[in-house]
């Protein structure tokens, strides 16, 4: 028997109207996210990303379709927005004090928990300015985790950092996802990260955004995988040149008129 | 990460810096004391010399006798207490009514549209020119003044403090609202903390409005005060009253931005 999907996206669409008129963002995009997967959706530049994770957090309403959600929604942003005037803990505990739940022991001690599974225990009394990108990446995600969402999603988590500490973050955040066993949704633009990060690859055309082609990704590597290992697994590449050939098609249809 | 200078107490190259360091401030703290005495000696010296006009100039001598008298009488302190008086009052009720209002522009976006134009109107206008308007309107007393004072700070601390606020980084606020954060949470958590900073300036430039505020309120109605001092010296050609009321009031203007700087000092300790 099929279990119920935690998060469906059943052919959304989304227009905006400005004053120069309306434009299309959203034509189709329709994808399950079940318990437990890591799915990505990847699409080029400006395709509407955020959007979409506006309308699967609730913050949008689309103008057509429908998102079905039976959990609650954890969202981690491309830059840290961590407040330089609170403490890492005072931080991490952020979301807890909006729920009204930074009284809770039990949260407090998965808090506790967290801080010292992900090595920042011993810098929670210092300001995120002490800290360097990586780090501060990590506090971010530990205060989505804190308030524990259901789902996860991922707003190109490391673009905003540079490629070596990009490598080491996705690695990082990898496994915390993989340890906590949370069901994520990845957006990005980056074809590496997709294939490295995820196990379903839906891709996105150009604007408006159709979702085009479902990839499950099957890779050799020992267990557990994470980015690094995944980048290193024989299918890799293959995967890659079928993605980026698809894209690249993409590219040109958009182009000629 | 950051690192942070250690402190080498013993360095004698840092020694030889700090004292470079203190000589240099020495140096200059005489120069500014120099500077000081030589223009107030040459200005009393050109007075005994007839090189000017005394009814015009007054001299250094003549403030410092008509200071006595009216120290001396103890006048002095009803002056100074009623203008720092009327300054703090308005000073207060200027800036945080001003805050205030751009928390209520800041929370229903619509109302600030509706109020942009006026408050961009207000905030051109040279305040000075309503004076007269607000002492009709408030009364030609300790209320008329300090109306005036908080009419020249309130509208530039609105907009200060609402551009301010608007500022703030948009995906941050996404940042709460992902968490179900409210209005009224996103204010306390995120609004109000990022501009404390912002605030505190606002803060010094209000009392500076402030006292402009007082003092010209003071030219047009008032019965004591420094303000009144000067004016009244003027009125009576007593140029030595004049001259004393515009150092007293430079020197309480300077005790009043000490005591912004007090309380800046104090706020980002803590």
């Amino acid at each position: 028997m099929k279990t119920e999907p935690l998060l469906a996206s059943n052919h959304v669409s989304m227009r905006f109207f400005h004053q120069e008129g309306v434009v299309e963002v959203l034509e189709d995009i329709t994808f399950e996210l079940e318990q437990g997967e890591i799915a990505a959706l990847l699409g080029p530049s400006g395709c509407g990303k955020s959007t979409i994770l506006n309308i699967l957090s609730g913050l949008l309403q689309p103008t057509g379709g429908s998102v079905s959600r039976t959990g609650s929604i954890g969202y981690m942003f491309q830059r840290d927005h961590l407040l330089e005037w609170r403490t890492i803990y005072d931080n991490v505990c952020i979301g807890l004090e909006i729920q009204k739940l930074q009284k809770s022991e039990e949260h407090l001690q998965k808090v506790e928990r967290l801080l010292r599974t992900y090595d920042l225990w011993d810098f929670r009394n210092r300001y995120p300015t002490e800290l360097s990108g990586g780090m501060r990446q990590r506090a971010a995600l530990i205060r989505t985790l804190a308030v524990d969402p259901d789902i996860l999603l991922l707003d190109e988590p490391f673009s905003a950092l540079d490629s070596q500490t990009r490598l080491i973050v996705s690695e990082d955040i990898a496994r915390i996802i993989q340890h906590e066993e949370k069901t994520t949704l990845l957006v990005t633009h980056d074809i590496s990260e997709a294939i490295s990060f995820a196990d379903t690859i839906y891709t996105l055309s150009h604007r408006p955004a159709k979702v085009k082609t479902t990839y499950r990704v099957n890779l050799t590597t020992e267990e557990p995988r994470t980015p690094l290992k995944s980048r290193k697994a024989p299918e890799f590449q293959q995967y890659f040149n079928t993605i980026w050939e698809e894209m690249m098609q993409d590219d040109d249809d958009s182009t000629t008129p | 990460m950051t690192t942070t200078a250690q402190p080498h107490e013993h360095s004698p190259a840092h020694l030889a810096w700090l004292e470079q360091h203190r000589r240099e401030k020495r140096q200059i703290r005489i120069t500014q004391v120099l500077l000081l005495v030589s223009l107030l000696a040459l200005w009393e010296l050109a007075a005994r010399m007839k090189w000017i006009d005394t009814f015009l100039f007054s001299s250094p001598s003549a403030i410092v006798d008509i200071f006595r008298v009216y120290f001396l009488n103890g006048t002095i302190w009803a002056h100074i207490g009623i203008t720092m008086w009327e300054t703090f009052v308005g000073f207060f009720i200027g800036t945080f009514c001003g805050i205030g209002i751009a928390i209520l522009l800041w929370w229903w976006p619509m109302l600030s549209r509706i109020f942009d134009p006026f408050l961009v109107v207000l905030n051109a206008l040279p305040k000075t020119a309503l004076a007269p308007i607000v002492i009709v309107w408030f009364g030609a007393g300790l209320t008329g003044i300090i109306a005036v004072a908080v009419s020249i700070c309130i509208v530039v601390t609105i907009l200060s403090a609402y551009t301010d606020f608007r500022s703030v980084d948009a995906d941050k606020i996404r940042m709460l609202e992902s968490f179900g954060a409210t209005r009224a949470q996103i204010l306390r958590k995120l609004i109000l903390p990022a501009n404390r900073d912002n605030m505190l300036s606002l803060a010094k430039i209000n009392m500076g409005l402030c006292l402009i505020g007082v003092i010209v309120g003071e030219f047009l109605v008032s019965r004591s005060g420094i303000g009144y001092l000067i004016v009244y010296g003027s009125q009576v050609f007593r140029l030595d009253l004049v001259m004393m009321g515009v150092v007293i009031l430079a020197v309480c203007a300077w005790i009043l931005n000490s005591l912004i700087n007090l309380l800046e000092r104090h706020i980002k300790k803590s």
